[in-house]
């Protein structure tokens, strides 16, 4: 039984030499939006545009519904984008930019004007159709990209960094629309970005890049709790990096060394005792307390900094310097800079990773 | 020896024809009010019905008659205007797929070098035994359709600005006083300009030596070497020179022009002259059209067509009208002018003339 | 390649067909020139070449050739860059308007025109000259040649310049100004130092078209012989191709490699967007003795430029202007009755047939070297580019050397349409180069992206190229149309040798009236022709919106 999307062993070199792509294999269910998420230059727009039919991959093969995709000219392949800036095209108008693949494909008359004014209808753009795309905020643009994406009901949607255009506020509010409307139309997707707020929002599942290889693929939560590999960690989510020296190892755990106690930690890959490792600490599992609290880690507060709804400390703790960022209740104190502090951190949140 | 005799006798009755021509329409017998031959005569078979004729001639004249023959004898005619020179390079480039039918109109010396390259056909036009014998080759190779002589147009109000004489012959066009002053054209492009090269060879009984060293004198005076032989005469007529050296029948159509300030000046050694030739071209595309142009074109009617065009040569045909503005030729010294001599050193005449007289320096 | 049949396909077949094509119309022209000139009777001999260099007279032809383009550049250049200050630094308002205008006039000149007002006005009895100021002064010869390419090429250096100029942001000066240094001090040690690549891309260019001019020497050299006439005496005078092709071959070279240095140095920029009118930047006025310089140096200029059209209409409505200057419509009634109605409408529909060919071929050849990933696509930009660096009348000769004999007899009136085709072929080589840069330029900005989006919205090569490529080209295209269309009325060296009785060229006709010295009929079709150009330009643009005369330089 094969998956709806299947990416198989794809490798692409470019004519300079770097590889982008060095061998994604990637099984993306019927209705599932799966985010390809990393750095810029991981490889994770030349798999969308190898999927899309923009690159040639050297090697592997791509397959939707069963049937070999790779083969086809782009304009073949029922894998509609949504272009980073998104590529409305300047000399037509709104309508005839979300009718132009109907046009392609010689839908034509009421039946293409129903659909049209639909599909804008859906993305809150009716009344919309007889502007020029730059007489559009880039908001409404976004929009109009997406309509010309969905009109043609693809067996599969393509999502190229759709809203790194836009400012942070508006980004944030297009996010949860762009949720909303992906669930609701269900088609399968496949979405870039390199923002983890927007791929944890959107997407079923997160396939986590870097240097051209998916490091680990996973529902936004396994991703964020359970990080295979210190990148991950480091990419998702912020992290403290503590070494230590595993003592023993007991099933999937680690007892290690660490900034002067010890502590356990799920282990990301089988250990031995006397391991040099770093456990992940994520700021939000250290609690600060007061300095005689038991069970306490000592360590002293370098800077406090005030959220509003949070606090952040920055702390040095046995020569390392630590994060912590914790809920703030109204009225609470806030440690003061050079404050003497005890800190908990929570062990069930650990994970060591081998250096 | 045999040849000097056809020379004389030519010459002889040349004067005397154009003596007669220019006498009273009556001679003729071809009144400005008689009816003209009938507009049949010449109008022959058709041929494909579309004609190239290479015309050498002013392009007016060239123009105006291939457009009359296109009426009369409803054959589609176009055509080339080339400056003699130009013409036979031309037909010698076409050699092995001709692109014109006749070459019309320009010195006989020019037919007589192309044949020599075998690049004509003979053909005796129909009515040709009117035409003189001394305007045509008797084999048919060419034939004559005008006769015009060299002359010297001469801009007076020029010459007084600049305080000069005017000249009065061959020599003192050499003065270093006209430097500057002298537009010709070069010999390779025209025959107007080969003529007077040939002129001057026969004016010094075909002695080279003495010839070149005229000229390399008198080049010293040119101003520039036009492309076209009757271009002087309107560079003269513009003030741009003092004198030009061409044909005096274009000399009288830039008077006609209206370049009041010019003058004909016929030089007192004696001058050239030209029979302009016509001649069906070998291997042309379409022989029989070109045939009837060529039967046509020395029709009176054809020949009479002259002035309308501003051409005011003598035509051949001793029955054709002469224009009372045409050059008089019997007032006219004549050199004895050797056309087979000319038309067979040409290529060496003007080779030499190319390499060793126009590059020099001033 | 396979895989870029199989990705683009259209790309792939254009590839082969503009191969071909290339091939045909252009590498083969060339490579006949080069075989007349290395190679005789089955064996290697370009005693040709080396007979241009080794005899004296002919060695001094190259000379003069070479003297008159440096100094026609230096010229052309300096009055351009006078222009181009004065129109941003030194005028303002009307007066700029008027200056802008008198250095876009010569570019619609057709050839001869210059010159022919120049011997009106300045000739040994010239309006001006003489019959004025009663000076005694000859225009044949270097002197003034070079007069007339100054006027007619600065408008190409001014172009380049004015490009330059707005492109250069205003608050480099206001910096200077702001540190202290005067006015001009700012145009020694700031301005000037920012146009340098102008420099050397304008004396380029017109070097290699002085180089490449055929007119003005016919007419008004004199004794001062150039390679690109001497081309054409050895054809039209001797028939003597290997002469002619000796001549050619040796101007080619400085031509070609002046005209790629020139694209290598300045590369797309040389490509200049001119506008209807100059824009106002915020850049201050020089000091009032530079200014009063640049003014009248331009003014002088414009003087001159509007002397001489008005000496072409003039000549053409007189009788014999400068002798008897009696109005008259004779010689338009000549030219008229004669081949001159013949010659307009055989040039217009030549010109009218090869213009969107031209600028097709221009944008299909640019769209391969900037949207395909074909191999070696940027060698049909520079072997297309090929047809604008070489003169005129090299083109004309290698055409005439390449289609005058079967496999593809295409010259002569016998030849099929009468000779036609070859027509049709010199002017689209010689104008889809122009065509090529100005939509290399409109593509190099347009995001791919918007392709693609076609292409992922089902759309396939063929109509993503003409629904979303060439709408947003389009004012390109059409420049390139318009420019063809300009270029081929006016052009002479590249169809001198080429004219059949069949198809009557005005440029041609115009020559065959110099060379008769009917002054008059020749500027009665300089008139026309320049009424028929701007005719053109300004029914096109009406025609197809408000485009401003694009002019790639």
């Amino acid at each position: 039984m094969s998956a709806y999307l299947e990416l198989r062993g794809l490798r692409k070199r470019f004519p300079n030499g770097t590889v982008a792509v060095d061998g994604v294999d990637l099984d993306v269910r019927e209705g599932e939006v799966v985010a390809l998420l990393g750095p810029s230059g991981c490889g994770k727009t030349t798999t969308l545009r190898c999927i899309a039919g923009f690159e040639d991959p050297d090697e592997g093969t791509i397959s939707l519904q069963g049937r070999r995709l790779d083969v086809l000219p782009p304009n073949r392949r029922a894998a509609t984008m949504v272009f980073q800036g998104y590529a409305l095209f300047p000399h037509l108008s709104v309508f005839e930019n979300v009718a132009y693949g109907l046009r392609v494909r010689r839908v034509g008359g009421a039946a293409l004007r129903e659909r049209v004014e639909r599909t804008l209808a859906l993305v809150g753009l009716s009344g919309f159709g007889d502007r020029r795309p730059q007489q559009l905020s880039g908001g409404q643009q976004q929009r109009v990209a997406l309509a010309r994406a969905l009109v043609l009901e693809p067996a599969l949607l393509l999502f190229d960094e759709p809203l790194s255009n836009l400012d942070a506020k508006l980004r944030e509010q297009l996010r949860l629309e762009l949720r909303a409307l992906v669930r609701r139309v269900g088609i399968t997707s496949v979405y870039v970005t390199h923002d983890q707020a927007e791929a944890m929002t959107l997407a079923d599942r997160i396939a986590v890049m870097d240097r051209g290889k998916i490091v680990q693929l996973g529902t936004p939560r396994e991703i964020y709790d359970e990080p295979v590999a210190r990148f991950v960690a480091d990419f998702v989510g912020h992290a403290n990096f503590v070494k230590g020296r595993v003592r023993e190892v007991a099933g999937d755990a680690a007892v290690v060394d660490m900034l002067g106690t010890t502590r356990r930690a799920a282990a990301s890959a089988p250990l031995r005792a006397g391991d040099e490792v770093e456990v992940m600490i994520r700021p939000e599992e250290i609690t600060v307390l007061a300095a005689d609290e038991p069970g306490t880690v000592p360590a002293v507060v370098r800077r406090a900094g005030f959220l509003g709804s949070a606090a952040v400390y920055q702390l040095a703790c046995e020569g390392v310097e630590l994060i912590s960022s914790a809920p703030l209740e109204r009225g609470a104190p806030l440690a003061a800079d050079g404050q003497r502090v005890g800190l908990r951190i929570r062990e069930a949140a650990l994970r060591a990773f081998p250096l | 020896m045999k040849k000097l005799l056809v020379l004389a006798t030519s010459l002889a009755l040349l004067v005397a024809a154009c003596g007669g021509a220019a006498t009273p329409p009556a001679a003729t017998g071809t009144a400005a009010g008689a009816s003209p031959a009938p507009a049949a005569q010449g109008c022959g078979p058709k041929g494909s019905g579309s004609l190239t004729i290479l015309g050498t001639p002013q392009e007016e004249y060239i123009q105006g008659i291939t457009k009359a023959f296109e009426a009369e004898c409803g054959i589609k005619t176009t055509y080339v205007r080339l400056s003699s020179g130009e013409a036979l390079a031309k037909l010698r480039a076409d050699k092995a797929s001709p692109q014109f039918s006749v070459w019309w109109g320009g010195p006989a010396d020019g037919f007589i070098a192309a044949n020599k390259e075998s690049l004509l056909e003979p053909y005796q036009p129909k009515g040709s035994d009117k035409i003189p014998s001394q305007y045509k080759d008797p084999t048919g190779v060419w034939t004559g359709i005008y006769v015009g002589a060299l002359g010297v147009a001469l801009n007076t109000k020029v010459l007084k600005d600049k305080n000069l004489p005017e000249p009065t012959s061959w020599a003192d066009l050499v003065k270093p006083a006209y430097k500057g002053q002298i537009s010709i054209a070069h010999p390779a492009s025209s025959g107007t300009s080969y003529t007077f090269v040939a002129t001057q060879a026969f004016l010094n009984n075909k002695d080279l030596t003495k010839t070149f060293a005229y000229l390399a004198e008198f080049h010293k005076n040119v101003l520039q070497y036009q492309k076209t032989g009757a271009a002087p005469a309107r560079q003269a007529g513009q003030g741009e020179v003092a004198i030009g050296i061409v044909f005096s029948h274009d000399i009288v159509a830039a008077i006609e022009e209206g370049f009041k300030d010019l003058k004909i000046m016929f030089p007192s050694e004696g001058t050239g002259y030209e029979i302009g030739g016509m001649a069906l071209v070998k291997g042309a595309p379409d022989p029989v059209a070109g045939k009837t142009f060529m039967d046509w074109a020395i029709t009176v009617k054809a020949q009479e067509m002259g002035p309308q065009f501003k051409a005011y040569q003598i035509p051949t045909n001793p029955d054709a009208k002469v224009s009372d503005k045409a050059v008089k030729l019997s007032a006219v010294k004549a050199v004895t002018y050797d056309f087979q001599w000319a038309g067979d050193n040409k290529k060496a005449i003007v080779d030499r003339f190319s390499n060793e007289v126009a590059p020099q320096p001033k | 390649m396979l895989s870029t049949l199989r990705r683009e396909p259209a790309a792939a077949t254009l590839a082969v067909i503009a191969a071909a094509g290339i091939a045909l119309v252009i590498l083969y022209p060339f490579a006949s020139v080069l075989q007349e000139a290395i190679l005789h009777e089955g064996g290697l001999d370009a005693s040709p070449v080396t007979r241009v260099i080794a005899n004296p007279v002919t060695r001094q032809i190259v000379v003069n050739t070479l003297l008159m383009g440096v100094l026609a550049g230096l010229f052309g250049t300096i009055l351009g860059l006078a222009f181009a200050l004065a129109t941003t630094r030194a005028a303002r308002g009307p007066l700029r308007t008027l200056l802008h205008y008198a250095a876009l006039l010569p570019l619609i000149a057709p050839p001869f025109a210059l010159a022919l007002s120049t011997i009106f006005l300045f000739g040994r009895n010239g309006l001006i000259s003489k019959q004025l100021f009663g000076l005694e002064v000859s225009p044949y010869g270097l002197g003034g040649l070079l007069f007339v390419q100054t006027i007619t090429f600065f408008p190409v250096a001014y172009l380049i310049f004015d490009a330059l100029v707005r492109q250069m942001d205003p608050a480099l000066e206001e910096a200077a100004l702001n540190l202290g240094a005067s006015r001009g001090r700012i145009l020694r040690t700031v301005t000037l130092p920012l146009l340098r690549p102008g420099f050397a891309g304008a004396f380029l260019i017109i070097f290699v078209e002085s180089l490449a001019d055929l007119a003005n020497p016919l007419l008004i050299g004199g004794d001062f012989n150039v390679l690109a006439s001497s081309v054409y005496l050895a054809i039209i005078g001797e028939y003597d191709t290997r002469k002619a092709v000796g001549f050619a071959a040796v101007l080619l070279v400085p031509s070609l490699v002046a005209f790629f240095i020139q694209r290598l140095w300045v590369g797309e920029g040389s490509v200049v967007t001119v506008t209807g009118k100059p824009s106002t930047g915020r850049v201050a006025m020089l000091e009032s003795w530079i200014r009063a310089g640049l003014l009248g140096v331009t003014l002088f200029t414009t003087a001159i430029v509007a002397s001489l059209y008005l000496a072409v209409v003039a000549g053409a409505f007189t009788k014999l202007l400068g002798i008897n200057n009696t109005l008259t419509l004779d010689n338009f009634r000549f030219v008229l009755q004669g081949i001159g109605t013949k010659a307009m409408t055989d040039t217009t529909l030549l010109s009218a047939i090869a213009a969107p060919i031209a600028g097709v071929s221009g944008l299909l050849v640019a769209w391969l070297v900037v949207r395909s990933s074909l191999r070696g696509r940027i060698a049909f930009d520079y072997l297309v580019m090929l047809g604008a660096a070489a003169p005129g009348i090299v083109l004309g000769l290698g055409l005439l050397l390449a289609f005058n004999h079967p496999p593809f007899r295409l010259t002569g009136q016998t030849a099929i349409f009468g000779g036609a085709v070859v027509f049709i072929i010199a002017f689209i080589i010689r104008t889809a180069p122009v065509s090529l840069r100005g939509n290399v330029a409109a593509l190099m900005q347009i995001d791919p992206a918007l392709e693609q989006a076609s292409a992922n919205l089902g759309a396939g090569e063929v109509t993503t190229f003409r629904r979303v490529t060439v709408p947003l080209v389009r004012r390109a295209v059409l420049s390139g149309v318009i420019f063809s269309f300009t270029r081929n009325m006016t052009t002479l060296s590249t169809v001198a040798l080429l004219v059949t009785p069949s198809w009557r060229i005005m440029t041609s006709q115009i020559l065959n009236e110099i060379d008769a010295q009917r002054l008059g009929s020749g500027a009665a079709y300089s008139t026309i022709l320049i009424v028929i150009v701007l005719v053109a330009i300004v029914a096109l643009q009406k025609l197809f919106g408000r485009t401003a005369v694009e002019v790639a330089a």
